[in-house]
């Protein structure tokens, strides 16, 4: 049993990850540029929440303005960012982003303090089934992730929207050519990838507790999770996300016999689990055995 | 304050350890374990870490409660960190465990945010004060101030008694400070707490503790 509730833990945390890697994945696609301002995003969500909250609004409200501070912020994200993926520069784009995401952490610190916030008060209502728990934001986490998911797969791979974004990010020049908008294309996944980032962030606050820097191993998987996955196939990003949560969690949450690093170990096994994974396939977990000429 | 707690671990048979990675929390969990390295009839089943700061509990509580320990401490610092540790500890159901803990579990409101995780844990704390001319201090600063906050009395009273010391020894030494420091470092003081010694340590010796109980979500001193 505790290993399955280890296991539900941990696929919960999973989705959270993969929102953000999605969002990851999504902007590179298109951009060619590591969007690591989308932990920025991923808290000025619930920050913003927090701020309705506390001004006296309902919750439902504080959600809407939580998902508007988001797509606001994506907004800002992506004219930032839009002039170093038109000029290929994107090492640039990464440090502008990174930048960003700083100076909005530091900025929230400077205006709501830099000691946790809980966005609900008490104890979470909790769901028991089976000798198995989880809260019910937990629950909505995978929910979310996994409906994210299927629906990404579904556009970028069945639909021909996902066609587009697949042009964009191939060949811009002919994709202009043929009459896609290649900045308009960029504008919309910018934003999505920011909404993303919102759900996971008021998730996140509410299941756990919000600080400036709650992004920060979030945002730090997920980077490696694209990295491991490979940024040329989707399916690779959501294999490794579940890859380099679950195994880490497994080694330290399950007592086994004569190994049970304590907690703190975590990061350590991830990035050495990311390392062999990239060792054995540095091109990405799907990618396909290239001809040698 | 370790050693407190190491006396009131020594009377379970198996213990589990839940410590928060900082200096402060880690110099207690690093005596806790020195003490009862000499103790036989207590056994540390599990002994895990968490990074400073964090929210997230749910899997290491889970790996304690497998350990099957008679008694946990919990040892986060103060603040956000604890109140999530409380929250997701009330998550839990069947889980029958003497909790033992320090102060951080009774600071602020922590202790009513979820009594009935939380009640019967045995917290082990700087010993009350109840001298009345501090009494008397003390509630002047209320007046003035509003409250003591999370210092509460004795951390209060020893500030008080430190910076009356120190006054002290410069003026006797007239600003000497090599002799200053062996005069701290070797001499008897009296202050609002008793006597203060240090016998050439960096801390304060034989100040003891106190011990106090969760009850309806307030501690009771025992």
């Amino acid at each position: 049993m505790l290993i399955l509730q280890i296991l539900l833990n941990s696929v919960v945390t999973s989705t959270q990850v993969l929102l953000v890697a999605a969002g990851l994945y999504l902007t590179y696609r298109v951009a060619r540029i590591v969007n690591i301002m989308l932990a920025g995003i991923l808290v000025v969500a619930p920050y913003t929440f927090y701020a309705f909250v506390q001004a006296g609004a309902p919750a439902w409200a504080g959600v809407i303005g939580g998902l508007g501070g988001a797509l606001g912020a994506g907004l800002v994200n992506f004219m930032l960012l839009r002039e170093y993926a038109v000029k290929r520069q994107p090492l640039l784009g990464l440090l502008v982003g990174a930048t960003a995401w700083i100076g909005i952490e530091s900025f929230l610190g400077i205006l709501f303090g830099s000691d946790g916030k809980f966005l609900i008060q008490g104890v979470l209502p909790t769901l028991h089934w089976g000798g198995l728990q989880v809260t019910w934001i937990g629950l909505w986490s995978l929910l979310i992730g996994l409906a994210v998911v299927a629906i990404a797969l579904f556009v970028l791979y069945l639909l021909p929207v996902g066609r587009v974004i697949r042009a964009v990010k191939q060949h811009p020049e002919c994709a202009t050519v043929i009459g896609i908008r290649e900045k308009r294309v960029q504008a919309v996944v910018f934003l999505v990838s920011a909404f993303l980032a919102g759900i996971v962030g008021l998730l996140v606050g509410m299941n756990n507790a919000l600080t400036p820097s709650a992004a920060t191993p979030l945002i730090l998987t997920a980077f490696i999770a694209l990295l491991v996955g490979g940024v040329h196939d989707f399916r690779g990003t959501v294999v490794a996300v579940f890859l380099l949560v679950l195994i880490p969690e497994m080694m330290i949450s399950f007592p086994w016999e004569h190994f049970s690093p304590s907690n703190s170990w975590k990061m350590v096994i991830l990035f050495v689990l990311a390392l062999m994974l990239l060792a054995v396939r540095p091109q990405g977990i799907f990618a396909q055995s290239l001809r040698r000429s | 304050m370790a050693e407190g707690v190491a006396a009131e671990l020594g009377k379970y048979k198996t213990i589990a350890l839940l410590s928060e990675q900082n200096d402060y929390n880690q110099a207690i969990k690093d005596v806790v374990e020195a003490e009862l390295k000499n103790d036989s009839d207590t056994t540390i089943v599990a002994n895990e870490m968490f990074e400073k700061g964090s929210t997230e509990f749910r899997n290491v509580l889970q790996k304690v409660k497998a350990s099957g320990a008679e008694a946990v401490f919990l040892n986060p610092n103060i603040g956000t960190t604890t109140e999530a540790l409380v929250k997701q500890l009330a998550e839990i159901q069947g889980w029958e465990v003497q909790k033992v803990s320090i102060f951080s579990m009774m600071a602020g409101d922590i202790s009513q945010i979820a009594p009935e995780a939380t009640d019967g844990t045995i917290i082990v704390d700087a010993p009350t004060i109840n001298a009345s001319d501090f009494l008397t201090y003390r509630d002047q600063i209320i007046a003035q101030k509003g409250s003591l906050d999370n210092l509460g009395n004795y951390y209060t009273a020893s500030t008080l008694d430190a910076l009356n010391i120190l006054t002290s020894v410069i003026q006797s030494t007239k600003g000497d400070v090599e002799k200053a420091r062996t005069q701290v470092a070797t001499q008897s003081f009296t202050g609002r707490l008793g006597k203060y010694r240090f016998d050439n340590q960096t801390y304060v010796q034989g100040i003891g503790v106190a011990r106090f109980k969760l009850e309806g979500g307030k501690a009771v001193a025992l």
